[in-house]
Order: C-alpha cells, then sequence, then structure tokens
C-alpha cells in the first residue's frame, strides 16, 4: 500500500513545547514531507483548532495541565462519521489511562520515551488500513452499491428522523415512492448488467431532480423513495414531483441504445395522510399502484382531492407562461368617471385571459397563482406594457387623454425589478407622466414596509399615482393611508351594493368619504350596478364611480364608441 | 493545498455519464473540479479557449481528460488524432472510457496513442473506486510536464 503523506495535515497537542519538537522532527523522519503541522500548547487552543480546521492525524499528550487530553476525543469524534486517526500520548505507561482512551475512541495509545520513526510510521499505516476497512463497512450498512443511494436500512432511519423533525417543526414532508415502469423488459430483452447500468442512471437522475436537503434511496429491485421535505402547500410539492417526472422526458443511453424510461410515482404526505412511518410507507405504496393503474408514467396522491385542486393550478400556471410568451392574454378597460359631471378620468385595465373554449378564466385565481412563483413579475410587466401602449394609441389618435390604472400585486414591489422598468418607460414616453395610477389591493400588502415605500415613492417622483383598491375587505388600516403615498382609494363594492339595505354599510361608506377628504385623497366607489346607488352616493358626495351601471368592461376596440358619445345611462 | 489541485475534463454526450463521475469525485472526497464537453470538437474549442470557451483565456488546462469513444460530430478517435499531433495537448494525459473490454480491443487496434482505458464500470461503488486509483495514478506518481501543473 503506498500512502501519500504529503497532503496530510496533522494536529500536535502538546503542553511541552520540546516534546512538541520531538515529535514534530520523528513525524518528519517517518513521514517524509508532512504537509503541515499545527501545534496547541493547551486545551482551549486545541479545542478551537478542532473546531475551525480538519486534520487528517492527531496527536495528543494526554497530560495538559489541569486538563485532560482524553477530553478532547469526543470533540474530534464528534465532527467526523468516520474520525481521522486519533493517537495519545503519554509520559508514562498507565493501564487505566490506555483503556480509557480506547473506550473514548483513541486509536492508538503510545509511550513518549519509546517512539521511533520506525514505531510510529507502522503504527499510522495500521491504523489508516483499518479506516479504509471501516470506511467500506459503513458504506455498505448505509449505501446502496449499486446506485451510492441511501439503502432501505438507513431510509427508514432517515424517515423516523424526519418524523420527528416534522413534529417539532411542524412542517410537513412528503414520502414518494417511484417504482420504473415495465423494468422487466429491459432486463429481459438487453440483460441484467445493462439493467444495472439503467438504475445507476436513473439514480442520478432522481438525485439531481430534488434539492440537497431531500432524501433519495433505492430500496431494492427497481424501487426508489424519496422524502421531500419542507412541503410548504401541495401546490409547490406538484412542481416538484412534474420536475422529477420530466427528467425521463429524455432517453437514457444504455450500452449505445437509447432507452426509454418512465416512473410511476405515489406521494403521501406527513402528517395529513398517516400518524406514523408505518402508515407513510403503506398510503404512499398504495398511491404508487393507483398511478400504474391510471397507466403508468404518472403519479398519484394519497389524498385524490386534496390535489386534484394543485394539480389544476399547476397546469394553469403552465397556461398563463405560455400565454405571457405568445401575447395571447388581453386587457379590457372599464372607465372610472366623475359622478357630478359623468366625465371619464380614468379606465382601469383588467386582465383577461381564455381558455381553449373562449371561457374567460377567473381573474383573481390567475393572479393569485402568478403571485406563488416569479410569474407575477412578467404578468405583471406585461401587463404594464400592454396599458401603456393602448394609452399612447389613444392619445395619439387624440381619443382620449385622461389616466390609465393598472393593477398591480404588492409581490411586484418584492424587487426593484418592476420600479426600475416603469421609471424607464416613462423616461422614454413623457406623455405618460401625470396618467398613471397603480392600484395596490389592501390584501397581504407589504411586508417590508421601509423598501416598498421607497419604490413606490420613486414612482410617485415621476408623476405616478397610487391607489388602494378593495378598500374595506382586509384590514383597512390606517397606517397605510399615513404611510403609503396613496392618492385615491377605492371602497369595496362589497360595501357599496349594500348601502341602500344595511345603515350600518352607509355609515361606513360616509366615514370614509369623509376622511378621505380630511387626508385630501380622492374615493372611487366600486361596483355600482343601479341608478338608486348613485344618487345615494351623490347625496353622500362621493367624487368618483366605476359599475356595470356607468359601464361595463370593454375591449379597446368596443370602447371607440365611448369616446364619442356621452357614457351609458340606462338602469 | 486544494487552490492548486488540478482539474479534471471530461468529453462525453452522455449527460448521465457525466452526473455519475462528477459525483463519483465527490463521494471519492478528491474535490478536483471537473467541468465537460460533449463531443470532440467542443473538446478541441475548449483546449484551445475558442468560441463560447474564450472566457477561459489563460486558464491552466486539465491535467487529466476523460474521453469518450462515441460522440456525435467529432468521435473520440479524431479528436485523440488531433491532441497527439499538438505540442502542448499532447502532453496532457488522457483516459479512454469504454462500455465494454470488445470495445477496449477494438479501440487499440487503432494504435490512437494512449494506453489507459477505463471501462465505465456499471456500479457507483466500483466508479468511485476506479476514479480514486484513476487520479491517484495520474495526479501523484506520474509527475507531469510543468506547463500542467
Amino acid at each position: 500500500m503506498t500512502i501519500n503523506y504529503n497532503r496530510m495535515e496533522v494536529l500536535i497537542v502538546e503542553d511541552d513545547e520540546d516534546d512538541y519538537i520531538l515529535l514534530k522532527e520523528l513525524l518528519e523522519e517517518a513521514f517524509g514531507v508532512v504537509g503541515k503541522i499545527d501545534w496547541a500548547e493547551d486545551f482551549s487552543s486545541a479545542r478551537l483548532l478542532i473546531k475551525q480546521s480538519d486534520y487528517q492525524m492527531y496527536f495528543i499528550d494526554n497530560r495538559l495541565g489541569a486538563e485532560l487530553g482524553l477530553d478532547l476525543i469526543l470533540s474530534i469524534k464528534q465532527k467526523y462519521e468516520i474520525a481521522p486517526p486519533i493517537i495519545m500520548l503519554s509520559g508514562v505507561d498507565d493501564r487505566r489511562t490506555d483503556i480509557k482512551a480506547m473506550n473514548y475512541g483513541a486509536d492508538d495509545y503510545l509511550i513518549k520515551s519509546q517512539l521511533s520513526p520506525l514505531l510510529l510510521e507502522r503504527t499510522v499505516r495500521y491504523i489508516l488500513n483499518h479506516k479504509i476497512f471501516e470506511e467500506k463497512l459503513n458504506r455498505l450498512a448505509h449505501y446502496d452499491a449499486l446506485t451510492g443511494l441511501y439503502n432501505r436500512s438507513i431510509f427508514n432511519e432517515l424517515m423516523s428522523a424526519a418524523i420527528e423533525e416534522s413534529k417539532r417543526t411542524e412542517k410537513a414532508f412528503a414520502l414518494v415512492t417511484i417504482d420504473l415502469d415495465d423494468f422487466k423488459y429491459v432486463n429481459d430483452n438487453y440483460g441484467h448488467p445493462a439493467g444495472d447500468l439503467l438504475l445507476t442512471k436513473v439514480a442520478r437522475r432522481l438525485k439531481h431532480s430534488v434539492r440537497s436537503a431531500d432524501i433519495v434511496a433505492r430500496l431494492g429491485g427497481d424501487e426508489f423513495s424519496l422524502l421531500i421535505k419542507n412541503v410548504e402547500n401541495n401546490f409547490n410539492l406538484v412542481k416538484i414531483i412534474e420536475t422529477i417526472m420530466r427528467v425521463f422526458d429524455t432517453p437514457i443511453q444504455v450500452r449505445g441504445k437509447e432507452l426509454t424510461v418512465s416512473i410511476s410515482a405515489g406521494i403521501a404526505i406527513y402528517p395529513h395522510d398517516a400518524i406514523d412511518s408505518r402508515e407513510l410507507i403503506e398510503h404512499s405504496d398504495r398511491a404508487m399502484y393507483q398511478a400504474k393503474d391510471k397507466g403508468k408514467n404518472t403519479y398519484s396522491f394519497y389524498n385524490q382531492d386534496l390535489h386534484q385542486q394543485a394539480k389544476n393550478r399547476h397546469s394553469l400556471e403552465l397556461k398563463l407562461t405560455a400565454a405571457i410568451q405568445q401575447n395571447s392574454l388581453i386587457l379590457h378597460y372599464q372607465p372610472i368617471l366623475t359622478l357630478a359631471s359623468q366625465k371619464i378620468i380614468c379606465f382601469e385595465a383588467l386582465l383577461r385571459f381564455r381558455d381553449e373554449q373562449g371561457e374567460f378564466y377567473n381573474t383573481e385565481e390567475l393572479i393569485s397563482i402568478a403571485e406563488q412563483s416569479p410569474l407575477i413579475n412578467d404578468l405583471g410587466l406585461w401587463v404594464f406594457d400592454a396599458a401603456c401602449a393602448q394609452l399612447m394609441k389613444w392619445q395619439q389618435g387624440q381619443q382620449y387623454s385622461g389616466k390609465i390604472a393598472i393593477n398591480v400585486s404588492p409581490k411586484q414591489f418584492k424587487t426593484s425589478a418592476f420600479t426600475e422598468h416603469v421609471l424607464s418607460v416613462v423616461k422614454q414616453y413623457p406623455q405618460l407622466c401625470h396618467k398613471l395610477i397603480f392600484e395596490l389591493t389592501e390584501r397581504d400588502l407589504l411586508d417590508d414596509q421601509s423598501t416598498t415605500i421607497e419604490r413606490l415613492q420613486r414612482l410617485v417622483d415621476v408623476g405616478c399615482e397610487f391607489s388602494l383598491d378593495d378598500f374595506g375587505t382586509g384590514h383597512s388600516s390606517l397606517t397605510y393611508l399615513r404611510t403609503l403615498p396613496l392618492t385615491i382609494i377605492k371602497i369595496d363594492k362589497s360595501i357599496v351594493q349594500k348601502l341602500l339595505d344595511d345603515p350600518r354599510e352607509l355609515a361606513l361608506c360616509k366615514a370614509i368619504i369623509t376622511m378621505a377628504q380630511a387626508l385630501d385623497i380622492d374615493v372611487v366607489a366600486e361596483g355600482i350596478e343601479s341608478q338608486q346607488i348613485a344618487k345615494l352616493l351623490e347625496s353622500l358626495d362621493c367624487p368618483q364611480v366605476q359599475g356595470y351601471s356607468f359601464a361595463r368592461p370593454k375591449p379597446a376596440d368596443q370602447l371607440e364608441f365611448i369616446f364619442s358619445q356621452p357614457p351609458e345611462t340606462s338602469t | 493545498m486544494k487552490s492548486n489541485m488540478m482539474s479534471i475534463h471530461m468529453c462525453d454526450d452522455d449527460l448521465d455519464d457525466q452526473l455519475l463521475v462528477s459525483d463519483a469525485l465527490l463521494e471519492a472526497k478528491l474535490g478536483n473540479p471537473i467541468d465537460f464537453t460533449n463531443n470532440g470538437l467542443e473538446l478541441l474549442q475548449y483546449l484551445r479557449r475558442e468560441g463560447e470557451f474564450s472566457h477561459l483565456q489563460g486558464e491552466p488546462l486539465p491535467g487529466l481528460i476523460l474521453l469518450d469513444l462515441n460522440m456525435p460530430i467529432m468521435d473520440g478517435r479524431e479528436v485523440l488524432n488531433e491532441l497527439k499531433r499538438d505540442p502542448v495537448f499532447k502532453a496532457i494525459p488522457v483516459v479512454i472510457l469504454t462500455t465494454s473490454k470488445a470495445e477496449e480491443d477494438i479501440a487499440k487496434t487503432y494504435n490512437m496513442g494512449v494506453n489507459s482505458f477505463i471501462i465505465k464500470p456499471v456500479s457507483f461503488d466500483s466508479l468511485v473506486e476506479t476514479i480514486k486509483s484513476m487520479t491517484n495514478y495520474w495526479f501523484h506518481i506520474v509527475s507531469l510536464p510543468d506547463n500542467l501543473k
């Protein structure tokens, strides 16, 4: 066996400098060039070096003033699955200390007066040989030799640990049971070595398809199991599972042949689907067989109903992503008018997206899906660009010179990208200055207030306005009114529509209008669907209105007539 | 010692094999940096620091090349001919990866100027062992010309 010592880094713990120098010289004589030899002259500096650095060998004198070198062994052992060689040194041959050192986990116990280069070289060589053997045993006990993944026995331990962790952190995790589809066919037609090679490649793909904290194991045959940690919601889990399924889209090369591989996966979630690991495995297995029954190359959740919803959302997210890329989204525009003169002062741009059958999706649901991923940023930019383009078209045609209101999600202010984009567009097209209103909903608004407010303020500085949408449905926080640079609040339709029937809503509406006037903030009443309510609002001095009673949201090409006619005043 | 640790380059069109080798390197605790190209033509561009690899201008060349034989565009045999004609590149040790003993025998008949062949092992553990012995051999025992260090 040839061992290269020229990279080896050694720590010597020794309170006597002469003894340290002696040992250093012996080591150099025994091993030739050694990578590095560090010296710790007392217990506490040794502790620090052990903690901060990695050595490939430790020599520890047992007598360190008032402390014992023996007590350092544990700190080294804790750091490693298999610790590097630890050799205890002593001035006297004391059998009790010798036995103690062995029990603590030292690899040898040497008497200083007996040290020689030959003894050191031989001792170290034997220890290293044992370490290699120990490491092999450790691997065999924990890992599957074919794929290098965890094996069944350690996987069960890791799952028990995950259950304990989940109890403590109250975070769910998923057990995913995976079985290759038609693996038998590969073995039968190409032979077992080809089958084995396929399994090692499948294992790599699985391992690289999940986060590093997740656990991937091969339980035997063509059966794999995954633990997906910290599952926040089913929606994210579906995304992870979809990623795993997709890594098998490309065929796997086995001995020059391209084999198409697919998997069936079953998913059960702790603690929702099971009370212990036995039940979790059972339920995940059952889900996997459901996936096989469904025709393979698919996945199935133990709790179907719960996850159908998550799957639908995922497919909608994909469609929405494609729609942004293909520019197949559309905007409808609904006027906001002054109540007294019935003059259009603003158009609110509203996102619309049709499915294959031409039906509109629920916009709120689209937004809430987009908000759970970076998609909201692309969507926000698309809406902004499309609305600005429309406004400039109207301006050019001299059809309309008022403002445009664009809905934004608080998430778009989490980074500076949206703000920077708006700033550069306004700089490039000065005709947009003082024409842009951004509508923020007060639901889940702004956690990181100071940076957000700073971003809003930068937009205000170039002539943009902010309006607080759906006022009265969320916290209706007065803090927002005070701290955000708002110029408009929109009273939610749920209040407006009950004005005639509920005196409390009426009182609330009155109070909001009065408060807004005092703060010099404009008020828009939303969702006006009857003339009676319009009249009532007029009596309350509500300055601006929006609703079906005045005009419905329409695509831009159907709005042209509005510009040449007075607004609708029916019903 | 890690700062001047020699890097390994693997030229193989099979992305799964690339994953296997880089995982095996990690598992072997060797820590040598590894990078990849997918065919012989890319390998030449990579070594010459041309095209998409021009940002590597001035970086040291790899200390070892793992070369697959069957690749599209330019296969292992063709690129090896090019390498062995180049005064600088010919000094870089090349290990040919084959999938079977038969393939190795065929490859040997071409007299490509290398005598290191490794049959891609089936199991991950034996790959780790192979990588350990291979890198140990090339990086510790064989002394390399100074311009590659």
